[in-house]
């Protein structure tokens, strides 16, 4: 008798664990009931977008910048009654980890702000794991390179970086130099297999291997000879074979430029460009003659994981980031808009000689990049 | 039909033979299932890489990951070297942590060393540092400012001294640093093998006229010897998966072994290049377990030369007697305070690598302002950061529940293995409460990951919850668990349990009133351990937090990755504190003597 009984109810759960799959809602219907996507209305009422993010008086942002902690206070206080819970994660780890939670049935994450385009098209975007949610108000503001395929909340970019304090001009103007044997040892950067800056920059590298070929012949004279497929992986090699993996990411770069005393010089993020104003935590300086290019521009992505229990929140806190939230918290990044100037010592970005990637390129090549930096590594 | 009826009858009416099976159930799906998963994943293609394997969807059957780890350009760097920088370390962080632990064992058991009496509480002052943490504080101790991208370290801070980088990066500090993490192990490996020695044959071989050295070379060695070489090959076998130093002291060298690959290999998305070398991990770590039982069953023989014990003679040590006893001590408390200090100096620092005091903060313990618009790495202190205490709470959490979990279960497994001794129920489940000892904490944690990504079956999606944690934690904690419990079951004879049933007392109740009581020590040294190594345990968990469910090892990685060292020791230390505070608390509950549970 007991038995039957225990009989029926395994099988129960057996049968009722797929049901219960089953009822959750379709990313449409979310996205329907979120008003986001193919849903977005042609004017947001904001409002009402406030008066339903306080119902659901949460929101849970991942992001790839500390930055995002001091910002969730920011929020707190300009909106108090919705509380958000901001984690700090590498952005490699953390797009690995969305996509795991939401395979397993668990949408924690209502908000991701990182970089890192291509990562988010293979694994987020192609399980319908995230939508690219803008602001009505804003897309007049943002230009469509900015929002599309993904909106970016801020800028950044990457480029060698020496200390001016040692230096009075820079101690480099063509990338071809730093091949060079009186460099090997003392140039540092990040490892592409956990620092996504670093791999866009191999990925950078690589898709303007013309301009590399012709830096090439500017500085050596005499055209290239390739032992790699082109000039970009040639220049990662010969990279490869005078440099330090450093440690410490972003900021480890930044302060190895700020300590060193000689002829020295690391891949230093421009975000972190404001702190080498008078008082400030570093000291480096970037060449803008630069041949081929200063370095590399790119942005940091906002999106909106479908499934997630607070899209009206997200919705609110997105918003906020691009606006009264950018300029409390974030001013030391570009913003992508048109109608924002950058805060000294930043100029606009567009003003300036930086590669971006292409996505498509991105997607393409940047695995067997990724192998070929391993390779030589 | 009747007879397996009959069979199937007395199986369920015999307590012990229901929860071995039971046991053995569950085992098979969280140790045997994953195995299987590791392998089948391996073979098979997956969604990042359908673009890259010609003619293959997501799913189907490929080579192209054994291919792309054994024959590809990659191979040399993604695999033989791994391979060849992990099988170096292990045997030479192996040899010193042998020449250290049955050194001090040798000196306990067998000398009048001074103070002898306090190394057993001592030797595992070191073991509650996680080893990843003695890494950190090796390197704040070592680097130095001609280092191109590093501050000054302690060192050179105070003495001006700088050393190469050899010292401070690669596979030199992580033989060092996994020596002094593991010298415990071994010499609790050798203690034992001298204290089983019998005495008497030293005493017969005295009395012939023998010299100390001629008792050391033709007795004491050839009985310890198997015993010391199972010692060897254990703590060999934990080097193959060792995770937390090579990846903190090799990668700012470009120096990987299999584990850190492995872990890289992960966190770029490429699970089958991770698996393959996942296999090679566990492949090692069994034919070296096999050797083991090789050895072992050769000691067997052995331990059937016994007569009565007395008291062994011990070798004296003369006018040394109390200086190796200072020695002694004094190497104990470097190894264990100076990596504390060290790290507790460096949380002290307004900035890396400046430790002058005037600059000195405590900023980064109790500030409560939030910096980081100013300074990227200035979050509030860490007692006023909501994300240290969620996974400080987090940490706790898990290492009680595991720490109960395992002590129990651990029981119940010995209680099996004891009562059904000889039968394949008993045999069955030691060996599996054996396996998770085989496989590495970083494999295991990367096996979990893909096993428990998506619902299957009755069985939920675990990833992303808390339970996810505490069930790995539990598995791979079984292996001492289940030891500890089937020696503990052992001491207390079947005849207690007939009186009980004699006197119609039911399954639970026995357990309650006589088993548990009895083998109260046990239970809570299963549960220390599970607490301690729960809690400093890196490489079990880091594939397997998510942001809502990170634990402090997990979260110093991710310090220590970004450069915020402050916070990456500031957590370490209080890590180590959780611990101390943890153990000192279920000592003074149990009253139970930490170093007699062996």
């Amino acid at each position: 008798m007991r038995f039957r009984a225990l009989t029926v109810l395994a099988l129960l759960l057996a049968f009722a664990m797929p049901l219960a799959l089953a009822q959750t809602e379709t990313v449409d219907e979310w996205m329907q009931r979120a008003e986001v996507g193919p849903y977005q209305p042609e004017v947001e009422d904001w409002d009402r977008i406030e008066e339903l993010a306080r119902e659901e008086g949460k929101v849970i942002v991942y992001s790839a910048t500390p930055l995002i902690l001091d910002a969730a206070a920011g929020f707190m206080e300009r909106y108090p009654g919705i509380e958000v819970e901001a984690f700090d994660v590498r952005a490699l780890d953390m797009l690995e980890k969305v996509r795991r939670e939401y395979e397993a049935g668990i949408y924690n994450a209502d908000v991701i702000n990182v970089g890192s385009p291509e990562i988010i098209r293979q694994s987020l975007e192609e399980i319908d794991a995230v939508v690219n949610y803008v602001p009505r108000d804003m897309m007049d503001v943002i230009p469509e390179q900015f929002r599309e395929p993904y909106l970016f909340q801020r800028m950044n970019a990457i480029g060698w970086a020496y200390n001016p304090d040692h230096h009075e001009e820079p101690p480099f103007s063509n990338w071809w130099e730093l091949t060079e044997p009186e460099w090997r040892g003392r140039i540092v950067h990040d490892s592409p297999a956990r620092s996504f800056s670093t791999l866009q920059f191999a990925i950078a590298v690589v898709q303007h291997a013309d301009e590399f070929a012709a830096a090439y012949e500017r500085h050596f004279g005499q055209p290239i000879e390739l032992t790699t497929p082109n000039a970009g992986y040639e220049y990662l090699k010969r990279l490869l074979e005078n440099s330090v993996i450093g440690s410490g990411g972003s900021t480890g770069m930044a302060q190895a430029v700020t300590d060193s005393t000689g002829n020295f010089t690391a891949l230093v993020v421009y975000s972190l460009y404001g702190q080498t104003v008078e008082g400030g935590q570093y000291r480096f300086e970037y060449n803008r003659d630069m041949d081929p290019a200063m370095g590399l521009a790119w942005g940091e992505n906002q999106l909106l994981v479908t499934r997630s229990a607070h899209p009206n929140a997200a919705k609110l806190l997105t918003r906020w980031m691009l606006d009264e939230g950018y300029f409390a918290h974030f001013s030391r990044n570009p913003s992508p808009r048109t109608d924002v100037e950058p805060v000294p010592p930043y100029e606009k970005l567009g003003e300036m000689n930086w590669w971006t990637v292409d996505l498509d390129f991105a997607i393409d090549e940047g695995s067997d990049i990724l192998d070929f930096w391993m390779t030589y590594q | 039909m009747t007879r397996f009826v009959n069979r199937l009858g007395h199986i369920l009416r015999t307590p012990h033979l229901v929860i071995g099976v039971s046991l053995i159930v569950a085992l098979a799906y969280l140790v045997l299932m994953p195995f299987w998963e590791v392998i089948a994943t391996s073979f098979t293609a997956q969604r990042a890489d359908v673009r890259r394997i010609e003619g293959a969807e997501v799913g189907s059957f490929t080579l192209y990951y054994w291919e792309r780890m054994l024959a590809s350009p990659l191979t040399q760097r993604g695999f033989l070297q791994p391979l060849y920088n992990t099988l170096t370390i292990s045997f030479l962080y192996t040899f010193l942590a042998m020449a250290i632990g049955v050194g001090l064992a040798w000196l306990t058991a067998r000398t009048d060393m001074a103070f002898r009496r306090a190394i057993p509480d001592l030797i595992l002052v070191p073991y509650v540092i996680p080893s990843w943490g003695i890494a950190l504080a090796w390197i704040t101790l070592f680097r130095s400012d001609t280092m191109p991208g590093h501050p000054a370290g302690v060192l050179q801070a105070f003495t001006g001294i700088t050393v190469p980088t050899w010292v401070v990066f690669g596979p030199f500090p992580i033989i060092i640093v996994l020596a002094i993490n593991y010298f415990a192990f071994t010499y609790l490996l050798a203690a034992s093998a001298f204290a089983s020695l019998d005495a008497s044959l030293d005493d017969a071989a005295r009395l012939h006229g023998a010299s100390r050295w001629r008792i050391l070379r033709r007795i004491t060695l050839p009985i310890t010897i198997p015993a010391l070489g199972s010692a060897f090959i254990l703590t060999f076998s934990q080097g193959l998966g060792t995770f937390g130093v090579p990846a903190f002291l090799g990668m700012p060298d470009r120096y990987f072994v299999l584990a850190t690959s492995l872990f890289f290999n992960i966190n770029t998305g490429r699970m089958g290049d991770a698996f393959v070398l996942a296999l090679f991990i566990i492949g090692l770590a069994s034919v070296t377990i096999w050797i083991n039982t090789l050895v072992l069953g050769r000691r067997r023989q052995f331990t059937t030369i016994s007569g009565k014990d007395t008291r062994p003679a011990l070798t004296p040590l003369g006018r040394w007697r109390v200086p190796i006893g200072l020695m002694t001590i004094g190497f104990l408390l470097l190894v264990a305070v100076v990596p504390l200090i060290v790290l507790v100096m460096q949380t002290l620092t307004w900035r890396v690598g400046n430790f002058s005091p005037e600059h000195w903060t405590l900023h980064f313990w109790i500030g409560r302002e939030m910096l980081g618009a100013q300074f990227q790495d200035r979050l509030s202190g860490i007692f006023f950061n909501p994300e240290i205490m969620r996974a400080a709470w987090n940490s706790i959490k898990l290492g009680v529940i595991v720490g109960l979990v395992v002590a129990f279960v651990g029981q119940l497994a010995g209680y099996v293995v004891s009562r059904g001794r000889g039968g394949w129920i008993a045999r069955a489940l030691d060996q599996l409460t054996f396996l998770p000892f085989v496989i590495p904490s970083v494999v295991f944690g990367a096996i979990y990951l893909s096993m428990f990504a998506q619902p299957r079956g009755p069985i939920p999606a675990l990833y992303g919850t808390f339970a996810l944690l505490v069930v790995v934690s539990v598995v791979k904690r079984l292996p001492f668990a289940a030891r500890s419990g089937t020696s503990s079951m052992m001491q207390v004879s079947g005849e207690l349990e007939e009186a009980a049933v004699m006197h119609k007392a039911g399954f639970f109740r026995i357990m309650r009133r006589i088993l548990f009581p009895l083998t109260r020590n046990g239970i809570f040294v299963g549960f220390i351990f599970g607490f301690v190594n729960t809690v400093k345990d890196l490489a079990l968990v880091i594939l397997l937090v998510t942001p809502l469910t990170n634990v402090l090892p997990a979260l110093t990685y991710s310090y220590t990755e970004r450069g915020f060292r402050q916070y990456s020791d500031a957590v370490t230390v209080l890590i180590v504190a959780i611990v101390l505070i943890g153990t000192f608390l279920a000592r003074r509950i149990s009253r139970t003597d930490f170093s007699r549970g062996f």
